[in-house]
């Protein structure tokens, strides 16, 4: 009877949700699948059916595969520059130290902070005029080492992701926290009276019971890596003069927006998409172990 | 996990790179500071780590009025509260009855919300623009507010089907037995209990929708920007003007109220982070 009548709540209880969600997020994902095999050109209507000619050009385009390497590259570098110090700080809040709340909150704080905020600060950071980095630089005598960092094509990546690890140091820190504390205390304290270093109490005691929770923030790390945008736009235009900074969100917003050929960029959402998910099955297999029960 | 014992080593240089990666952080903000306070002339003519000789706030106020800064301020508080707001108020229904109400296909309208976490707007914009330029809805707040909406969609009823189904359920029992009908139920006694788990959700969507770029970039135009839109093209304005000491007032003010907020709420917020990724 309750059952009944609770069950009259279903409908519109799920409707506003199921159009809004269906209309402007399932709809799009769909109509790009499908519009990845026509040859629509901006702001027309036609959209003539092109097969598989997008995937075909975008695997022989050579700005496509810059593109992508420098994506592969912002994930897999950003992920060891990231989650590195991430690790070791999320160790270190674990520890019992003073000023434990100030430590934290200087840590993590960044995290509330815009894209476009730490683009800029990091932007001005760089800047080869006034930029801490180089006048401190140039003031030890190593005028050569002064590099316009984001403007030069052999750094302007690699700015980007020490500028984004800055970022998000914080927010992977935060997480990893969170799997720590779910650690049982008394395996490690066990492990202490045995005589372990406390290297090999996190090697071997906290790290096996950390992975379960490491491995899915990896998974979570590469998915949100593969489509980075803002930050090279914000500090890098266009992906740079020379295609420096370039990565795939760039290129597509470039392809629609700057040259329009909107079934071109389609496509290259589509195979991106398809990189995401198979790159995230792929390190989801990877990282499989045996479960550390505790 | 809290260590007791020891060695000084390891506690020494515990506290020495704690100590460096917050300095560094705080000095960064320090320099933007003392720069926001000198004038445009002082600031090319002078080292940039000098104190400013006439300390003063006039680089905030042409950036808050001039720049128009404290419009698109304006326009981040309404798009991110409505935007936040109602993706949570919308959420939490459907995220109830997916949690508490037995009906055909729940599962699999649970696992078609979810289909969305893993794909970002980021990837489907071109049929996205085309759609909403087609309502008439190309550019403006109102595109933007419905998107905020539907982007937290996956992420809230994942998080909140989640709370509901923790709650227990003798109250919500014993009220239908006394004869509330189940919508009274739900508003009195399910949203009071779930108040925690709302209140997280929503600031975590508030604080990601505060700083969104990317649909404000693609909805809105240069008269009608957010703050972090706002800010990039103020930045743009000051690499062709020179304007730069307002650049740097303008990112402190964009800097200062999330961080407040931040250090007031930090318990709510990162609850809410933690419960999206590690519970999940």
């Amino acid at each position: 009877m309750i059952e009944r009548a609770r069950r009259r709540l279903v409908l519109p209880f799920l409707l506003p949700t199921l159009c809004i969600y269906s209309l402007l997020i399932f709809v799009p994902l769909a109509l790009t699948l499908a519009y990845s095999f026509t040859n629509w050109q901006g702001h027309t209507l036609a959209r003539p059916f092109f097969g598989l000619g997008n995937y075909r050009l975008l695997l022989m385009d050579p700005q496509v595969r810059t593109a992508f390497a420098h994506t592969v590259v912002f994930a897999a570098a950003g992920g060891f520059v990231v989650f590195g110090p991430a690790l070791f700080f999320s160790w270190a809040l674990s520890c019992s130290i003073r000023f434990k709340s100030v430590f934290r909150y200087l840590l993590i704080a960044p995290l509330v902070l815009s894209v476009v905020v730490v683009g800029l600060l990091w932007k001005l950071l760089y800047n080869p005029v006034f930029g801490p980095f180089d006048v401190a630089l140039r003031a030890i005598g190593l005028d050569a080492w002064a590099l316009p960092w984001l403007g030069d094509s052999r750094t302007a990546l690699a700015a980007v992701i020490l500028a984004t690890a800055w970022h998000q140091l914080g927010m992977w820190v935060l997480l990893l926290s969170a799997g720590l504390e779910r650690i049982p205390n008394e395996l490690g304290e066990a492990a202490r009276m045995d005589g372990a270093s406390e290297w090999q109490v996190y090697r071997h005691v906290t790290l096996p019971l950390l992975w379960g929770v490491l491995r899915l923030l990896f998974v979570l790390w590469i998915i949100l890596s593969l489509q980075v945008f803002a930050q090279v736009w914000v500090m890098v235009p266009h992906g740079g003069a020379a295609g420096a900074a370039e990565v795939m969100a760039t290129l597509i917003y470039k392809r629609a927006f700057a040259s329009h050929q909107w079934g071109l960029a389609c496509a290259l959402a589509t195979a991106l998409m398809l990189v995401i998910l198979v790159t995230s099955l792929v390190m989801e297999r990877l990282t499989r172990r045996d479960t550390v029960e505790y | 996990m809290s260590t007791q014992r020891q060695p000084t080593f390891s506690r020494g240089l515990v506290y020495l790179a704690l100590a460096l990666a917050g300095l560094s952080t705080l000095s960064a903000f320090v320099w933007v500071f003392l720069i926001s306070l000198k004038t445009t002339t002082e600031f090319l003519t002078t080292s940039p780590f000098s104190v400013p000789q006439a300390p003063s706030f006039d680089n905030y106020r042409s950036a808050w009025a001039t720049a128009r800064m404290g419009y698109y301020f304006g326009n981040s508080l309404l798009a991110a509260t409505v935007g936040a707001g109602v993706s949570v108020l919308i959420s939490a229904f459907a995220a109830y009855v997916l949690a508490r109400v037995v009906f055909p296909l729940r599962e699999t309208i649970a696992r078609y919300l979810l289909v969305g976490y893993m794909v970002p707007l980021m990837l489907t914009f071109v049929p996205l623009f085309f759609m909403m330029s087609k309502m008439g809805l190309a550019s403006g707040l109102l595109p933007l507010v419905l998107l905020y909406v539907a982007s937290g969609i996956p992420f809230n009823t994942f998080v909140l089907r989640g709370f509901f189904a923790s709650l227990p359920g003798e109250m919500e029992e014993s009220a239908a037995i006394d004869g509330a009908s189940p919508l009274r139920t739900f508003w009195q006694i399910m949203m009071p209990l779930a108040w925690p788990g709302l209140v997280s959700a929503f600031l975590l969507n508030f604080v990601s929708l505060w700083n969104e770029f990317f649909l404000a970039l693609l909805f809105l135009q240069k008269e009608s920007a957010t703050l972090p839109l706002g800010l990039f093209y103020m930045a743009q304005r000051a690499e062709y003007s020179a304007q730069w000491t307002e650049l740097f007032a303008g990112i402190l003010l964009a800097s200062v109220p999330p961080l407040v907020i931040f250090a007031l709420l930090q318990d709510h917020i990162t609850r809410g982070i933690t419960q999206g990724a590690v519970k999940g």
